[in-house]
């Protein structure tokens, strides 16, 4: 048994998929068991005081009024239709722009300020600046679209660039000309890494709306978040886990596509 | 004298890689050569030469690809025209695999049917023709799965059909077997051989493999250290033509002898 466990500690060694599970839920178990025994008991009797972290059981137990009276999958839904709106429109906009930078040397350099901002900027200087320039639900647009967008660039113009010497001088011993090399070599070639770049996108979307929406919005789970946190701290609580969940979801969902879009990257 | 004009015709050609800079290389020195237009037959040039001599700067100049238009110095003519890219006339195989990745193999042949305007052909045709040069290499079985389920083998049989369903007049040829096992070597050469009667194309073949080049080329061309130089130029009867197998050949006594006569000019010139 102690050369059993002694081997798993081999670097690099592969773990059988049930004990990683196991050993991540053994984590889990005991970090919700130090939760709820520092939680246990009346109130004044506990080790950690409910204004600071409530009891399991009353974050499970705030779960209605959170669905009912604070709407909660409404707001959802408007968080999500903000992301999806504004990580499509990036989408729309990096990966043609993103071709043709990685494709012709003018137009990358035309464009290469955007590169830059891309490289440099932090995300959360895009949010007072959108605040200034739109309002309401065009400035989640604008931000989330802006987020995105500079997230994905050097990406896509990467995954244009990585795209081997050899596959374009084929292609042309085929007889592929200037148009073919674009539509049937580079972009086809670079559509799973472009696609790995979106899908990376999606999470920084997720994750960005929800710092909009906690700075400024009457609605959304970012909203719900930020405002549970001086009353109705178990919301908090719920939000954050939901936010998590939705998060982790939307990966697997993205990653389950990729593999049944991109079978030959798998085989 | 014929009066068609020269399948391939180097005129004083040198080239340079980074002139001007320290990284300055000129891999190949004022090369003259060229071949003549024999109706309904191709020839087969072997090229041998230490490596870095400029071997495969040669078939890149025929190719035409970017960086090698126009030469340093010097003129490429091709059929008696002066370069201006890449073509189907000129069919390549690389040492690396260069299937694309995306496609299956039946997608990979068909993709310069597909780009192709002259002759109109329907989908359907283009399919079946594909699917015969699919079966020609011995593919037929695979011709649905993607080249990563491929061997090494297989992949370059891939990209001679692809190569091969065109109909190209000039064949280039960078190592496209030295990554393969013996057996799968011979096989690829057995191969070569039976499909080039089908086209009739002049073959430029850069190999490392002395016995290859005595086996298949027409010409063997020895080329000196870089600067590369042609610096030797050897035409003999290959056994390929003869008809024999590369396994037989390499038994009989003549073609040692060929070989080690190779090799000889081979060390002469490099050192």
């Amino acid at each position: 048994m102690a050369g059993k466990v002694g081997s798993l500690f081999q670097i690099r060694q592969p773990l059988p998929g049930l004990v990683g599970l196991g050993l991540g839920l053994i984590f889990l178990t005991m970090v919700l068991g130090a939760w709820w025994g520092m939680t246990r008991g009346p109130v004044e009797e506990r080790v950690i005081s409910s204004v600071i972290l409530p009891s399991p059981q009353e974050i499970a137990e705030s779960l209605p009024d959170l669905i009912t009276r604070r709407q909660l999958f409404e707001n959802i839904q408007v968080s999500l239709i903000r992301v999806l709106k504004g990580w499509g429109m990036a989408l729309l906009l990096v990966i043609p722009l993103g071709l043709v930078m990685g494709a012709f040397g003018p137009v990358r350099a035309f464009f290469e300020p955007l590169n830059v901002i891309a490289g440099y900027l932090p995300l959360i200087t895009i949010i007072p600046v959108t605040f200034a320039w739109f309002s309401g639900e065009s400035q989640k647009l604008a931000f989330l679209t802006m987020a995105c967008f500079f997230f994905m660039l050097p990406l896509v113009i990467a995954a244009i660039e990585n795209v081997e010497e050899i596959f374009l001088n084929t292609a042309q011993t085929l007889g592929a000309r200037r148009h073919d090399l674009l539509m049937r070599v580079l972009f086809p070639m670079a559509l799973p890494e472009i696609y790995s770049a979106a899908r990376l996108a999606f999470g920084i979307g997720w994750t960005w709306i929800i710092v909009a929406e906690s700075l400024l919005a009457d609605a959304g789970i970012g909203f719900i978040f930020m405002s549970s946190y001086r009353f109705e701290k178990p919301h908090m609580y719920w939000t954050a886990l939901i936010i998590l969940l939705i998060g982790f979801a939307a990966d697997q969902l993205l990653g389950w596509l990729g593999r049944r879009l991109f079978p030959y990257r798998h085989l | 004298m014929s009066q068609r004009p020269h399948v391939v015709e180097f005129r004083d050609v040198s080239h340079t890689f980074n002139r001007g800079t320290p990284r300055e290389f000129t891999a190949i020195r004022d090369l003259s050569f060229h071949i003549e237009d024999i109706p309904a037959r191709g020839e087969f040039i072997a090229m041998l030469g230490p490596s870095g001599c400029g071997k495969s700067t040669v078939l890149n100049l025929i190719a035409g690809f970017r960086g090698f238009v126009p030469p340093t110095r010097g003129e490429v003519l091709v059929f008696g025209k002066p370069l201006t890219g890449p073509g189907p006339d000129r069919g390549m195989v690389f040492q690396k695999y260069s299937s694309f990745p995306h496609l299956t193999v039946l997608q990979n042949v068909m993709f310069g049917l597909d780009l192709l305007k002259e002759p109109a052909r329907t989908r359907a045709e283009r399919v079946d023709l594909a699917m015969e040069w699919i079966r020609k290499v011995g593919l037929e079985d695979h011709a649905l799965k993607y080249p990563r389920q491929l061997s090494g083998g297989q992949q370059q049989r891939v990209a001679l059909a692809r190569s091969l369903v065109l109909h190209p007049r000039i064949i280039l040829m960078d190592e496209p077997f030295s990554a393969l096992d013996e057996p799968t070597r011979l096989d690829m050469q057995r191969l070569l051989v039976d499909l080039w009667h089908e086209v009739e194309a002049t073959v430029f073949l850069v190999t490392h493999s002395i016995a290859e080049a005595v086996y298949l080329g027409d010409r063997i061309w020895i080329f000196t250290p870089a600067p590369g130089r042609l610096a030797v130029q050897i035409e003999k009867e290959p056994p390929r033509a003869r008809g024999t197998d590369p396994l037989e050949a390499q038994e009989s006594a003549e073609f040692k002898k060929d070989v080690q006569l190779v090799a000889r000019e081979f060390t002469r010139v490099t050192t």
